[in-house]
């Protein structure tokens, strides 16, 4: 262990933590708006938008990540679209992702016992407000341990946009390791970087769990 | 108060409402039975649109009550919107009490006014411990749905129902669902409100209800109302007879 080499790429990791977090956070917000459509499109009485939604679903649920990043990266341009390394990273995560955003979205919607939505519209809740009132928090507590999982999922195969030339974490610590060719020293930190950011996930998760206790009902 | 004319309703083929009539006054205890499949719920989820007719007029409270339908048979949203008043008006007590388990009991109560009314929280919370009280339950205000009884969770449905203050009250089937040794607490609430004045329309297989009780009986069956009056006439009937006599078997 050369204590040198991880003060001197330490920077370097930092600065691709930071793009790390923002291209997973971006993604997943983009993911979460897209996967909650996507789940409102198959639940639709429409046989063409349901349709969409399903061939959508089955199409990127079954691609690897990889795949996508190198489509939207290196065979766009020739289609006349030109993507940045950062923008084609988010397009291809938030495509890959929010098709398991949606199962875990529409489970949730699914969950909610019909009784309880028929009690919140007799009492002449208008149907934004039956989303708002009833629907979300029990779909919220329903879908949050599925959902901060898939968080974790992404944020570890973030790892993979460095292979078109994204900044992040790996990017840093592949540069930093053919630089050094000490391990240790830069993918191990790298890792340990990866487990720190993974675990903030989780304890938010475990945090949240703790305030939004279930209530079953009899 | 309430006033249905010529109302249809069709599932698919199933035509499980034809051409119901109903008038009910204010202060009016109406209760209707018959046997399953009747129509009998169909017809009182019409009143607050819960199920949209395919046809026919409402007026409740001398107001009518204008519903169009999309191609799935479903209220437009705009109407959905529009309905939102009437529905506050009515308040619903259901088989299943449904209430909203993530609430507290008192939460469940205030929720109604909060949401709906704009009542303010301190306001809401003093009305909602006031009815909670007036049905024994104050003591469990803070519990929540899933650790009271059946027995217990239609009587706080009951209060949800009334915190909203509604000119008329539709039970549908509310004891249906309980075990027999509870259905006497929630029944006794329901005999203080009809005696209390409050308009009432009990969808109910407790022919003992019907008959001391309400005010008017109204006996359906095959989507028609057969029969109907004072429970003293209706139970006369040999139709009636023989429906009743075959329930307490």
């Amino acid at each position: 262990m050369n204590p040198d080499i991880v003060t001197q790429y330490l920077p370097y990791f930092a600065q691709g933590a930071l793009v790390t977090i923002r291209i997973v956070f971006t993604s997943i917000i983009l993911a979460t708006i897209l996967g909650y459509l996507v789940a409102l499109m198959r639940r639709s009485r429409n046989k063409l938008v349901s349709g969409i939604a399903a061939t959508y679903v089955w199409v990127f649920r079954g691609l690897p990540l990889l795949l996508s990043l190198f489509f939207f990266y290196y065979a766009l341009p020739q289609f006349g679209i030109q993507f940045d390394a950062f923008t084609a990273g988010v397009v291809a995560m938030t495509l890959n992702s929010a098709p398991f955003f949606s199962e875990i979205i529409r489970a949730g919607l699914n969950a909610v016992p019909k009784g309880q939505l028929e009690a919140a519209t007799a009492i002449g809740m208008n149907p934004v407000q039956v989303a708002l009132r009833v629907t979300l928090p029990q779909t919220v507590r329903l879908m949050l341990p599925p959902y901060i999982n898939n968080c974790v999922i992404m944020l570890k195969e973030s790892a993979q946009v460095a292979v078109i030339t994204v900044p992040d974490l790996m990017f840093q610590a592949q540069r930093a390791y053919n630089a050094t060719f000490s391990p240790l020293e830069t993918l191990g930190i790298a890792g340990i970087f990866y487990l720190a950011l993974t675990s903030i996930v989780m304890t938010i998760q475990v945090v949240v769990e703790r305030r939004l206790r279930v209530h079953p009902i009899r | 108060m309430i006033e249905v004319t010529g109302l249809n309703k069709s599932y698919g083929t199933t035509h499980v409402l034809k051409d119901v009539d109903l008038t009910v006054a204010r202060g009016e205890v109406v209760t209707i039975i018959g046997p399953s499949g009747a129509g009998k719920s169909s017809l009182l989820r019409c009143l607050n649109l819960l199920e949209v007719p395919d046809s026919g007029t409402l007026s409740i409270d001398g107001r009518d009550i204008v519903y169009t339908t999309n191609r799935h048979g479903r209220l437009t949203l705009r109407n959905q919107f529009a309905l939102t008043k009437l529905r506050s008006d009515v308040g619903m007590v259901f088989q299943g009490f449904n209430l909203w388990p993530q609430h507290t009991v008192i939460k469940n109560v205030m929720e109604g006014p909060m949401v709906v009314k704009g009542v303010s929280r301190d306001d809401a919370k003093k009305r909602a411990i006031e009815i909670l009280d007036s049905v024994g339950l104050a003591d469990k205000s803070n519990a929540y749905p899933g650790d009271l009884s059946g027995g217990q969770q239609q009587r706080v449905a009951i209060c949800r129902a009334l915190a909203m203050d509604p000119t008329v009250l539709l039970f549908d089937e509310p004891t249906s669902a309980l075990d027999p040794e509870l259905v006497g607490e929630v029944l006794d609430i329901m005999t203080a409100l009809a005696t209390g004045g409050t308009t009432m329309i009990v969808v109910t297989h407790e022919m003992k209800f019907a008959r001391e009780v309400s005010d008017r009986v109204v006996f359906m069956e095959a989507g028609r109302i057969v029969e109907q009056g004072p429970p003293s006439e209706v139970f006369e009937k040999e139709r009636i007879k023989a429906f009743a006599s075959g329930l307490s078997h």
